[in-house]
């Protein structure tokens, strides 16, 4: 807008110095002075033009910024909240493994092998907890594959339609990510 | 301003990427994953599953979980890799009036453009939810072979998801663009291969530079539509499932 203004008083300012031209030069001054002020007209609306074309694109690279700005702090937020995913993904087995071995104790172990590897499972389980990682064991509930995959169907009349019959593998989320699934098999009758 | 996205619209899976500065950079989806399976489920409920949720409940719905629908985009009911298909999956593939293939699922009839939207609209969710603005224009990559009743298919779909497409791209040209294969100057003959989850395509692609501009042209393409890395692992699983037989007597 400031610009604006000044284009217009530079033309007011050679207006007047024309005029002071015309009085030495009477004669054909008229016809000049319109020519000029037509001329000038048009370079006024062309850098009006063109001041509203920069404003908009001054505009549409702020918002791009601010966009950018909010994109950014959403990417490292996120990367706050989900960089521990390939870790866990490793360390999945590991939790699986010791699951398979507190239900394969063979007949000589005592009840302190048992209980010690309870005990690891468990303060693995809570170390998990503290960065979000939480099990999914759908006991008793409906099959939902957004948390679920059903690796097979089964029939038993006894139940209903969609509901889990067995539980294969525990899943396990990230926060309110599902890293993987709970892998089930869901009545189907 | 609104961005253009740029999907790339899989047998298998699907990807979308936006330029950001100068370069691609692909979108995660809400569940993570920088691919998502070009899988569409359709629950009891009318609810429509889209991706690795529609994938897990596959067993449980096999006959409304549609997936490979790039094989029939865009083809007549008579087509040789329609027959093929439908000795394939176990969903129901019926000839429409227009003589197109189309898929049956319960008592609705839907057109392959219809069923791909559902994909597309997840890939277009996923973009706004990214760039914190409606989206309404898209770039999609679609096999050289296509035809022009393909490439229109594929415009239909993006049309019901709410896209405009701006261009169809040939796979294999996005594919040398991305690599930079434009950035070299003169001329020159590349062949891109193209291992997917469905399908396997190669191509052989004409860059010639005219004034500075690079050009692209397809020379020729070939593949295998019913050949992909999901076969790779089907092998490997009847493999495995063999030996443990053979080793243990147990049948999985």
């Amino acid at each position: 807008m400031a610009k604006k203004q000044k284009a217009k008083d530079k033309s007011d300012l050679k207006d007047e110095s024309i005029e002071i031209e015309t009085h030495m030069d009477v004669e054909n001054s008229t016809e000049e002075d319109l020519d000029l002020s037509i001329e000038e007209n048009s370079e006024i609306l062309d850098a009006a033009e063109k001041i509203k074309d920069l404003e908009e694109a001054l505009l549409r690279s702020r918002a791009e910024l601010d966009n950018a700005f909010k994109r950014n702090t959403a990417d490292i937020e996120k990367a706050h909240k989900y960089g521990v995913e390939r870790l866990l993904h490793e360390l999945l087995p590991v939790v699986d493994n010791l699951e398979h071995a507190l239900n394969n104790f063979s007949k000589d172990s005592t009840k302190e092998d048992k209980e010690g590897v309870e005990l690891t499972l468990k303060s693995f389980e809570s170390a998990l907890d503290k960065f979000g990682i939480r099990p999914i064991y759908p006991i008793n509930e409906q099959f939902d594959p957004i948390k679920h995959e059903a690796v097979m169907t089964s029939k038993d009349p006894k139940k209903e339609n969609n509901e889990i019959e067995n539980i294969f593998q525990r899943g396990w989320e990230l926060h309110e990510r599902v890293v993987r699934p709970a892998r089930v098999s869901v009545i189907k009758n | 301003m609104s961005k253009i996205i740029g999907i790339d619209l899989g047998t298998t899976n699907s990807c979308l990427a936006v330029v950001e500065g100068q370069q691609p950079k692909v979108i995660e989806n809400a569940e993570g994953g920088r691919t998502t399976p070009s899988v569409i489920g359709y629950a009891d409920d009318n609810e429509v599953l889209v991706g690795a949720p529609a994938k897990r409940q596959s067993v449980t719905n096999p006959e409304k979980t549609l997936y490979a629908i790039k094989r029939l985009i865009g083809r007549r009911f008579d087509d040789d890799v329609v027959k093929k298909d439908m000795d394939m999956v176990p969903y129901e593939i019926i000839k429409a009036d227009n003589g197109d293939a189309w898929v049956k699922v319960g008592d609705k009839k839907l057109a392959p453009p219809q069923i791909s939207a559902e994909v597309l609209k997840k890939l277009k969710k996923t973009a706004e939810d990214y760039l914190g603005h409606e989206v309404t224009e898209a770039v999609i990559t679609v096999p050289a072979y296509f035809n022009d009743s393909q490439r229109q298919a594929t415009k239909d779909a993006g049309k019901i998801a709410g896209l405009e497409v701006k261009r169809i791209i040939n796979e294999p040209t996005a594919a040398a663009l991305a690599y930079g294969l434009d950035k070299h100057t003169g001329d020159s003959v590349v062949a891109v291969y193209d291992l997917g989850g469905g399908t396997f395509d190669i191509s052989i692609i004409e860059i010639s530079e005219v004034d500075g501009e690079h050009q692209f042209e397809v020379l020729s393409t070939n593949g295998d539509t019913f050949l992909g890395g999901e076969d790779f692992d089907l092998k490997l699983i009847d493999y495995f499932v063999d030996e443990f037989k053979k080793e243990s007597g147990f049948d999985l």
